[in-house]
């Protein structure tokens, strides 16, 4: 029994994941003391934007699906739904994109998560979906303030394996008609940001920006290694969550370059002395698409009764895969190259589904699931497709349809019953 | 022709949309078919080459089943891209010249790349050949710059297809030709002489029949008395392949006297200028008033293809299921529609189901009868 040489750590969290939530508690405290008690100005960006170009000008970014998965997490998005319907937006509208507006056209800061969030000096959205410009521009319309639009040419062919050209040659990745394109883009953003947030943008203190998140980047390729090559996985998924999206959220900070490195050397130690979340360890899974963010105890469920570990996520290396743009020209074409396929890469079937095989041999995960969100036909788009493929490479997949936001629609002891079913029948030790 | 032959021509395209594309390309001529409303025809014209616009389904032919395309494709998707793609995966589709895609809502991009990914398949060695049109509608001076470039890359395209190159006197010829058509159209829908069903199979049948016919039907129909209606609203939200929601309302004794989904008269509503170099006119022309998810501003529900306001006395918006972006304008709508007195009612998908029928019906019983008159005076 090599099992007994591990020493468990199921209940003991990194001690980084602590660090980590503390950061982002104190970054919140701090926005709000900038921002609502001292009037500076902050700006709301999606998930796939370029914080970067704020963060160097020190203006605070709230990320939609931030707020959005803390809504949830305070389990006041039922009411918001509510009010939705009152307000006449049908039930098929996107709930999570949408949830961050409703606390802004309710208008209550006593029920609002930290007393809602004030006016910003813009709103800036990628256009993914056709719906993105809908919300953000009446959202803007009840703050009275800006929006800008980012919009980006599409890919014309998937390399395959983009993984390996992303940070090295990703002018040909990402094609440069494309990139030419999005460095306007930016440098339209940028006038904007200055003249809205009142701040000057510095392409020395830029510059430095791009060379931390490229540290942590390798920072997190450290503990992905880590991870993957254990005999036993060493850190549970929430951990390997919090930690790394602290780190992405504060990218460009010397912060989050030392915070990665701490994290990553404490997976280290943990390999090197033989601890695990689950010594019995039999069988690794992956998680697919979007986190549970409301349950993330669930990648947990299946330690003791399967002896099953979910050892990774997307977010689990996407920041050290994804972000990561080495470059010695001009640093604002790094960041186009960034931002510019995001959701390709996660999303669209062929990308997504070769990086998740690459990670399945490594992590040597025997099987996954996939959680497809109802009711946000954006996260859905090629999912069908990337089962198929990841199917027909021999990895089984299970597919959970579930809400992202909407706790109510969750039935987890069904859940746990299918999972336990489709790790007992389908996935092999 | 007569009024009548014009109706049967009319029905004959309706219940058949691929016909003269099929024969066209048996006798010879270059078929380049297109999704959506925002392919600039006037430059598939202009090399030669037959424009048409494909439906995902239509009348008299079985498209219904999917279950090809479900193995690859979310259900959530549009009904008319999941029919679609089934029948590409059939073989169906494998004789069309080229076959365009513009990526002016994110359901069709994403058609586009699964399209890539069934060819590396099996069951995808049928798949027509694709040609992605990147035109974005944002309205960035570098977007622009962007869209000049597709579409003369485009053009070049379709050269290589057909073996001319579109050139600067082609495409303002086609550009005239296809205003003209278009003016006459709208003076037609502002006559009074249309009920709604006609209004719509006429705008399709301008969609995939020779421009010829479509201005002779067009002659045929101004010959006809105005109808008097009792009743007409306006129709806003999702695509509209065929008439249910039209049959519906009719059952009820409603015209619908405009709609603004893309496959309604608002794809004639605005020209292409004339005064602009050919390529920056069309660039202008479908990234500001192409119909589609993508699109910036949305036109006013009750307002005719004259930008008048028409006689209507109530606005039925019609989402389908899984809508995600058109029903965000709801509410507002509601509220500056109530303004000029204007009632209105959320539909959703699928028409035939009980519910739907029922709001209909209840709705209709709702609306004033008129004293007299078309929807247009
Ligand atoms: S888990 Fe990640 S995304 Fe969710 S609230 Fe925490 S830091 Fe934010
Ligand atoms: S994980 Fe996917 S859906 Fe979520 S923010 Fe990133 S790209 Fe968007």
């Amino acid at each position: 029994m090599t099992d007994m040489v591990f020493q468990s750590v199921a209940d003991e969290p990194l001690a980084t994941t602590a660090l980590a939530k503390e950061k982002q508690k104190n970054w919140f405290k701090d926005f709000r003391t900038r921002s609502m008690e001292q009037g500076e100005p902050y700006v709301i960006a999606a998930a796939v934007s370029p914080h970067e170009i704020f963060h160097t000008m020190d203006v605070p970014v709230v990320t939609n699906t931030w707020y959005s998965s803390i809504i949830s997490a305070k389990r006041q998005s039922p009411y918001y739904f509510d009010l939705m319907e009152k307000l006449g937006f049908h039930g098929d509208l996107p709930r999570y994109l949408s949830l961050p507006m409703m606390t802004t056209l309710d208008n209550d800061p006593e029920r609002a998560p930290y007393g809602g969030l004030p006016k910003p000096a813009l709103i800036l959205d990628r256009l993914r979906g056709d719906y993105a410009q809908r919300i953000s521009t009446k959202w803007a319309a009840a703050f009275d303030t800006e929006t800008f639009f980012l919009d980006v040419p599409a890919q014309k062919k998937l390399i395959p394996n983009w993984w390996e050209l992303a940070q090295c040659d990703w002018e040909t990745l990402y094609e440069s008609h494309r990139l030419d394109y999005q460095v306007e883009q930016i440098k339209a953003l940028i006038e904007v940001a200055e003249r809205t947030c009142g701040r000057r943008f510095d392409m020395d203190h830029f510059e430095g920006e791009m060379h931390r998140i490229n540290q942590a980047g390798e920072n997190v390729a450290r503990a992905r290694d880590a991870i993957a090559s254990a005999e036993k996985c060493p850190v549970s998924l929430p951990d390997q969550l919090t930690n790394v999206m602290a780190a992405t959220w504060n990218r460009g900070s010397q912060w989050s370059v030392d915070h990665t490195a701490a994290y990553a050397g404490e997976i280290e130690a943990r390999v090197a002395n033989k601890q695990a979340i689950c010594p019995g360890e039999k069988t690794r899974l992956l998680w697919l698409n979007t986190g549970l963010w409301f349950n993330t105890g669930f990648y947990r469920a299946f330690e003791e009764s399967h002896n099953a570990t979910f050892v990774w996520s997307m977010y689990s290396n996407y920041f050290s895969d994804g972000y990561r743009k080495y470059f010695d020209g001009d640093p604002l074409r790094a960041l186009a190259a960034r931002s510019i396929s995001m959701n390709e890469q996660l999303h669209l079937p062929p990308w997504m589904a070769g990086w998740i095989l690459k990670q399945a041999e490594e992590f040597r995960a025997s099987g996954a699931v996939m959680l497809t969100p109802i009711g946000d036909r954006l996260s859905s788009y090629g999912t069908r497709a990337c089962i198929d493929m990841l199917e027909r490479a021999g990895l089984p997949v299970l597919e959970l349809s579930a809400s992202m936001v909407d706790a109510r629609l969750w039935d987890n002891d069904a859940m746990i019953a299918r999972v336990g079913d489709f790790i007992d029948q389908r996935v092999k030790a | 022709m007569s009024l009548e032959s014009a109706m049967q021509r009319l029905d004959a395209a309706w219940e058949n949309p691929e016909g003269t594309a099929r024969k066209m390309h048996a006798d010879g001529c270059k078929v380049v078919g297109f999704l959506g409303a925002t392919v600039p025809v006037e430059l598939i014209a202009a090399s030669g080459a037959y424009p048409f616009r494909l439906k995902g389904s239509a009348p008299g032919v079985d498209y219904g089943a999917t279950d090809l395309s479900d193995t690859l494709m979310e259900p959530v998707r549009e009904t008319y891209l999941r029919q679609l793609f089934d029948r590409m995966l059939k073989g169906d589709l494998e004789w069309i010249d080229l076959l365009v895609i513009p990526r002016t809502s994110e359901g069709l991009l994403q058609l586009y790349y699964l399209i890539d990914y069934a060819r590396s398949l099996d069951i995808g060695q049928r798949m027509p050949r694709v040609y992605l049109l990147d035109l974005l509608q944002t309205q960035h001076d570098y977007s622009i710059r962007y869209n000049r470039k597709v579409l003369s890359d485009f053009a070049e395209r379709l050269g290589e297809i057909t073996g001319t190159l579109p050139d600067e006197a082609a495409i303002t010829l086609e550009i005239a030709a296809t205003n003209e058509t278009r003016r006459a159209f709208r003076d037609l829908c502002t006559s009074g002489k249309l009920t709604g069903i006609q209004r719509l199979k006429l705008s399709a049948f301008g969609q995939h029949e020779p421009r010829a016919e479509f201005k002779a039907l067009i002659g045929e129909f101004q010959k006809a008395e105005p109808k008097a209606v009792s009743k007409a609203i306006a129709l806003s939200g999702s695509t509209q392949e065929n008439a249910a929601v039209y049959d519906a309302f009719a059952a009820h004794g409603v015209d619908i006297a405009i709609e603004d989904h893309d496959w309604g008269a608002a794809i004639y509503e605005h020209d292409a200028s004339l005064e602009d170099d050919p390529i920056a006119a069309l660039e202008a022309r479908y990234r500001v008033h192409g119909l589609s998810l993508r699109q910036f501003v949305r036109r006013q529900p009750e307002l005719g293809v004259d930008g008048k306001p028409t006689q209507i006395s109530a606005v039925a918006f019609f989402f389908e299921e899984n809508d995600d972006t058109l029903g965000w304008e709801y509410p507002d709508e509601k509220t500056r529609l109530e303004r000029v007195n204007l009632k209105s009612i959320v539909l959703r998908g699928p028409v035939g189901s009980e519910a739907c029928q029922k709001a209909i019906s209840d709705f209709a019983a709702q609306l004033p009868v008129r004293a007299g008159g078309t929807a247009n005076d």
